[in-house]
Formats: structure tokens, sequence, C-alpha cells
């Protein structure tokens, strides 16, 4: 705990004691203390940096890998996510949810990935795919369902429906995952035309307006359930191996629901980066990379636009809407609270801190930003003022991201600014050494 | 069938929709003046600034710490009202204006020739600091005031405009006529067209950029700062609306065509009505299958229809098909 009274002496100073809270002068001298110590620090950081101090990113090297950066090898990555959480059971169970839901986001950064960093779609409404994945296996996997058939159709469905759909998870997930792919190229038709900022406006609406639907379709024909959420949800089960089952065991080892789960989103994740990685190198990724870098000059030269854009929506809310049923699945309630517009920043941030248009960047960047934010639940809101701030430094100081994909890298260092005010990135070069 | 002819026939009166123009004006003039911080900083760095709301509802809070500290009330003699509210609204606006500038400096500048994705996360950044710093030390309720200024005007049937209706509504088109001027006649206004229309050649021919680009960032929030006054006199404010009301306000950038002064009014005013119009009838319309619950849809669907349909915005101005 020594960490949290430190934390606390950088951010309140001789303040701590100070009634905090309510507009009061206590928040004012907190202000000023903040302001004097970062302000401080900043200018001096900026002025350091003006002198000519150079700062870079140490690479980790670990032996035995001699001449491999770690973070880069999907082995690597795919050996530690495979024996994390067995470590973290000999721990308790408290880590392996956070690990569980820092694994969700990896998966929803990768399906970003796709829409952001190889199509260079600014979509900031990323959790809508997340919250129809959600829904529709929640609703299908719960007495919801039924229950409003019955409240409606009661001539024709009788009341015994009313305890729910069960189907197996090889069924459920591809829908859950297909209708959020269809809602995306819903979303996608009206945005064709649509870049940049502008873009980002929009999807962030259909994001919103989204959640505002699922809180209110309650009536007049109960689908969502309203603010109140689907509740009573099925766990995913394989013919008849349920994961939600606290009997199962191998051996003498009993299995915890939260490890199925996890080992169901790597196995997701794997399959995903399969998918992902193929496709990026493909026909199909080429194209992507076309539209990212100029749309128009990719019209002409062949490649249909239209079609690839959409393409990219819906593989990205694929991805995203599998995610939300295991989501769904796992916490056996939904409510339109969890599909805030926080959610799709937050996976936006994830993709590029870790560095656009890259698998490893996307998972490295959901751990980065993931594991401290779920680890620092106990700070409420202020894990969220220390979240921007990062998110800004990083953004400052570091533009390219974590781990940025290598193509991108070398065309980053090719270009110049031309004078045009177009995208990049003297500047950014320049920073990077920062 | 005719429960929903029922609905639309006697749920809507002349008098129901008078009242709720007039409100929807009142409204519309906060967002217009919130839009103008948008578009002024679109217009010059082509740029949305997210943290702007989030500026907008620090200085609400900022009036408010203001009347509270010191105890002002509908009690107070009027010309001591006038001079908290007038100190409230000037610590406001140089509060923001400060908070402005020193965003522009830390978070955008560093920025300038990034890929456009990076100006945009940092605002984001920015916008959450805003709101989780408000949240964290200073409170995560609504606070509303006591009503200070009372007084209203009837107009028709039971329909009256009350006196901060009309002050919300006269202040800012005064504000806004009062940019326009600053804009079309000083030299400075010369010099943010100039860098709006192009920024490396207005950099050539010798205006200062960054003194261009902060100065456009100081008045837009103080503008935000200003709005925080008329704000809470009639509405609760919290940490949490910012964000909204500022995509809303963006929105009344974009409906009138962003980068365009006289635009940004006119889509605040469009949206006001258009929200206070449907929230109040959207179940009249819809037989009742919406409720005003859908308020906020209307922002952003108009939002949508308007980039999708007219990205030009009402009064048609740049192009938006950016990259």
């Amino acid at each position: 705990m020594n960490v949290l009274k430190a934390l606390e002496f950088l951010l309140h100073g001789p303040f701590g004691d100070y009634p905090v809270g309510g507009l009061n002068f206590g928040s004012l001298l907190v202000l000023c203390w903040q302001v004097a110590v970062f302000g401080g620090l900043y200018l001096a950081i900026r002025i350091l940096a003006k002198r000519g101090l150079r700062v870079s990113i140490p690479h980790v090297r670990l032996p035995g890998l001699a001449g491999r950066r770690p973070l880069r090898d999907v082995r690597v990555l795919l050996a530690i996510a495979l024996i994390l959480p067995l470590v973290e059971m000999l721990t308790g169970g408290y880590y392996l949810t956070v690990t569980y839901n820092v694994e969700l986001y990896v998966l929803l950064a990768i399906g970003l990935n796709i829409v952001v960093g190889y199509t260079g779609l600014l979509d900031l409404g990323y959790v809508a795919f997340f919250a129809v994945g959600a829904y529709v296996y929640g609703i299908f996997a719960s007495p919801q369902l039924g229950e409003t058939l019955h409240a409606t159709f009661h001539f024709l469905v009788p009341a015994t429906v009313g305890s729910g759909v069960h189907i197996s998870m090889l069924v459920m997930l591809p829908i859950a995952g297909l209708a959020a792919a269809g809602f995306g190229v819903l979303i996608g038709i009206p945005t064709l035309r649509l870049r940049g900022d502008y873009l980002a406006i929009v999807t962030l609406g259909f994001g919103e307006i989204t959640r505002i639907f699922a809180q209110n379709l309650d009536t007049p024909v109960n689908i969502t359930n309203g603010p109140n959420g689907v509740v009573r949800i099925d766990d995913m089960f394989i013919g008849g191996y349920s994961f939600g089952d606290i009997a199962n065991h191998i051996g003498p080892i009993s299995i915890p629901p939260f490890l199925n789960y996890y080992y169901l989103v790597l196995l997701l994740i794997v399959i995903t980066v399969f998918f992902v990685a193929r496709l990026a190198t493909s026909r199909v990724g080429r194209a992507w990379t076309a539209i990212r870098e100029d749309e128009v000059a990719a019209e002409v030269a062949g490649i249909h636009t239209r079609n690839l854009k959409l393409l990219a929506y819906a593989s990205g809310g694929f991805f995203g809407g599998m995610a939300g049923a295991v989501f769904a699945a796992g916490s056996h309630v939904i409510a339109p609270e969890s599909f805030q517009l926080f959610l799709s920043v937050l996976v936006l941030c994830m993709v590029v801190v870790g560095g656009m248009g890259s698998i490893q960047g996307a998972a490295v960047g959901a751990v980065a930003i993931g594991l401290p934010y779920f680890l620092s639940s106990q700070l409420a809101s202020l894990r969220v003022l220390i979240f921007g701030v990062i998110l800004v430094l990083m953004i400052t100081f570091r533009p390219q991201g974590l781990l940025p994909s290598q193509q991108r890298q070398a065309e980053l260092a090719e270009t110049v600014d031309d004078g045009t005010g177009l995208p990049h990135v003297e500047a950014a070069a320049d920073l990077r050494q920062l | 069938m005719e429960h929903c002819f029922d609905l639309l026939t006697s749920g809507i009166t002349p008098e129901g929709v008078l009242q709720q123009l007039i409100n929807g004006i009142a409204l519309g003039s906060i967002y217009a003046l919130i839009a103008l911080g948008y578009s002024m900083v679109y217009g010059v760095l082509e740029l949305i600034n997210f943290a702007h709301g989030d500026v907008f509802m620090i200085g609400t809070f900022i009036i408010f710490g203001v009347v509270q500290a010191t105890h002002a009330g509908p009690e107070m003699t009027f010309p001591l009202l006038l001079a908290v509210l007038l100190l409230g609204t000037v610590l406001a606006m140089v509060a923001c204006a400060a908070l402005g500038f020193a965003i522009e400096k830390i978070a955008y500048r560093p920025l300038r020739n990034a890929p456009r994705l990076a100006p945009l996360i940092s605002a984001i950044g920015v916008s959450f600091v805003l709101e989780a710093w408000v949240t964290t030390y200073v409170s995560d309720r609504n606070h509303a005031l006591p009503t200070l200024i009372r007084g209203e005007w009837p107009i028709y049937g039971y329909v009256s405009v009350t006196n901060v209706q009309v002050l919300m509504v006269i202040s800012s088109i005064l504000m806004m006529v009062g940019l326009q001027f600053l804009v079309r006649r000083t030299r400075l206004g010369r010099g943010m067209r100039a860098v709006a229309q192009n920024r490396e050649a207005a950099a050539l021919m010798g205006v200062n950029l960054d003194s261009v680009i902060s100065f456009t960032f100081v008045i837009g929030s103080a503008l935000a700062g200003a709005a925080g006054l008329l704000w809470v006199l009639n509405y609760s404010t919290s940490n949490s609306i910012g964000f909204l009301l500022g995509l809303k306000a963006f929105t009344a950038a974009v409906i009138g065509g962003i980068g365009n002064i006289p635009g940004a009014m006119l889509g605040g005013f469009f949206l006001g009505l258009a929200e206070a119009l449907g929230a109040a009838y959207i179940s009249n319309i819809s037989c009742g299958f919406f409720s005003s619950s859908y308020q906020s849809v209307f922002a952003f669907a108009l939002l949508i229809l308007i980039l999708v349909f007219r990205p030009s915005g009402i009064l048609r101005e740049r192009v938006s098909e950016r990259a």
C-alpha cells in the first residue's frame, strides 16, 4: 500500500487530509498543488527536450532470444497467455478475473484494429458491435425471449417456453458475431462517404444511439428489458460441458468457470489473429492499406472501396460481437451501462497506444492500458484521470504507439511534410527521439 | 389506430408548441455559444476539440462555486446579485480561457503536424482528464442553483417567457455579434481567417500562427465560460454534462456549416428547437412507440442525417470530405 500512499502524496501534496469533494477550498488547494507540481515537471521536461535531451524507450531483450524482440514474437506471447492463469490460480481467483477482462479487451482491440489500423476508418462506436453481440446472445440464452414471446403472442406461445432457448455455443457464437457484422454493414452504408473526424463523430453517434435504444426497448415490446438489462443468461456450453459448472474438474484439479472462459477467449484470439494476419497480407488486406493511405487513389487503381470498407466494418464487427457474446455469458447479466462510450474510447486508445495496424501492437496496447486500469479499480474516478493523462502524454511523445507495424513505421520514416498540411510526419519522427 | 389519432390531435396544442419553441430557442442559444468554440477551432485547425464541452462544464462549476461562496440568493438586492453574477462570469471566462490556452499548448501544439488521428485521441484524453478531475475533487452529483432571477412575461394563454430565457437569448446574440465583429473587422480576426483558409500561406504572409491559434482557443473557451453562466441560471450542472453537451454543440456547428460563425448560431437554435419539439412530441407522433427518453437520439440522428446528406451544413461552408 506504500505505492498508494506515495501516489496520494504526489497527487494531493500536504492537502490530502483536507475534505475533498463538494465545492470547497480543498479542491482549489489540491488544484494549486497539482498545477505547481505537474506543471513544473512538464515544463522541465519540455525545456530539457529543447536542450537536446534524448530519451528513447529501451527495447527489452531477454537472454536466449538474442536479437529478437520478445513482444513481437507471437510464440512468446502465446506461451505467456497459456501459462499465466495457471500461475494466477495459485494466488487465488482475483487476478484471474482481471486477466480475463484484459483478455476480452485484447480481442476487442484486435477486432477494432481491422477497422482503424488497417482500413483507416476511425470508429468511435465500436461498443455498438460488442453490445449487439452481447444482447443477441443474452436474449437467446436467457428466459427473456420466451417471456417476451409469451407476453406478446400469448395465444400462440405457451408460458412453458419461458424457460429460454438453450443452444450450443458453437451455434450461438457465430450467430452473435454475424449479427454484429450485419450491424456493422448497416452502420457502414450511410457513412461510406465520410472520412476522418466526421466519421469518428458519426460512429460515436451510432454507438450512443445503440445504447439509448438498448435502454428504452422495453416498451412497447420488451426486447432488451430496458435499464434493468437482461438477466439469468446461460453459461456457454458445448455438448454436455457447461462453462459455468463449478463441479468441472480434470482429475483431482477443479476448473473454476473463469478459467473456461479465459481459454475460450484465448482460443477466439488465436483464431482471430490467424484470420486477421492472413487477411492483412492478402489481396483484401493490401486493398485496405491502400484505402487507408489514399482512398481516391485506391478507387482509381480499381479497388472496390465500398465493398471493402463494408467488409472491414463487418469483420471488425464480427469479432466484437463474439467478444460481446462471451462477455454476456461470463457475467450472466448485461445492462445498457456496460456499453458506454467510454468502452469504445478505451479500445481505440489501446489500438493507438499499441501501434495502429499491428496485431501485436493491439494486443500489447490492450494489456498495457487494460491491466493497470482493471487493477486500480479501487481508485474509482482517479484512474480515469490518470488514464487521460497517460493518453495525452503517450500521444504527444510517441504518436506511433508502442509497437507500430513495421510497414507503417517504414512509411512514417520516408514521409516528409511537404507543406500541404497533409499527414505526416517529420514532427512525429522528431518526437520519437524525445 | 384511434388511439394514435387521439394522441396526435389532443396531445399537440398551439400553446404547447409555442412554449416548446420558446424553450428550444433558449436552449439553442447555449448550444450556439458552445458551438462557436468548436466552429472556430475547427476552422483554424481542422480539429474537433473534444475537450471544449468539459471546459464549459468547468465554467458552470466556477459560477456555481462563486454563487455559493457569496451566499447569493433571490432575496439579495438586484445590483448586488448582478455584481455577484458578473464576478462569477468574469472569473469563469478567465479561468476557461486560461484552460483553453493550456490545453492547446500541452495537448494540441506538439501534434500540429502529426497524423490526424493523434490530436483527436489527445483531445479525448484531455476531456477525460477534466471530467475525472471534477468527479474526483469537486463533485459527482447534480447541482442546481436556486432561481436567482425571477419574473416572466406572459405571451399567449399559459405560455410565458421567463426573464432568464430573455437574458439567455439576448446575451448570446450580443456575444455572437461581438465575435463576428472581432473576426471580420480586427487584425487578429483577419489572421484567423487567413489561417483558416490556408495555414502555410498565412504563415508565409507573416501571420503568427501560434498566437492566432492560441487566441482562437482563448476566445472559444471564454465564450464557453460565459455560456456556463446562462446554463446554471436555468439548468442543473454535473460533472458529466460536458461530453454530451459538447457533442450536441458540435452537432449544432455541423448543422450550420462548421467554420462559419452565423452558421453555428443558426445550427444552435435549430438543434435547440428540434430537441425541445422532438422530446415533447415524439410520443404523440410515433403513436407512443418512442418516448422523451430518446431525446439525445435526436441530436445524433440529426448529426448523421446532416453529415450524410448535406455535409456542408445549412450555410454551405467548407468541404467536409477531408481525409
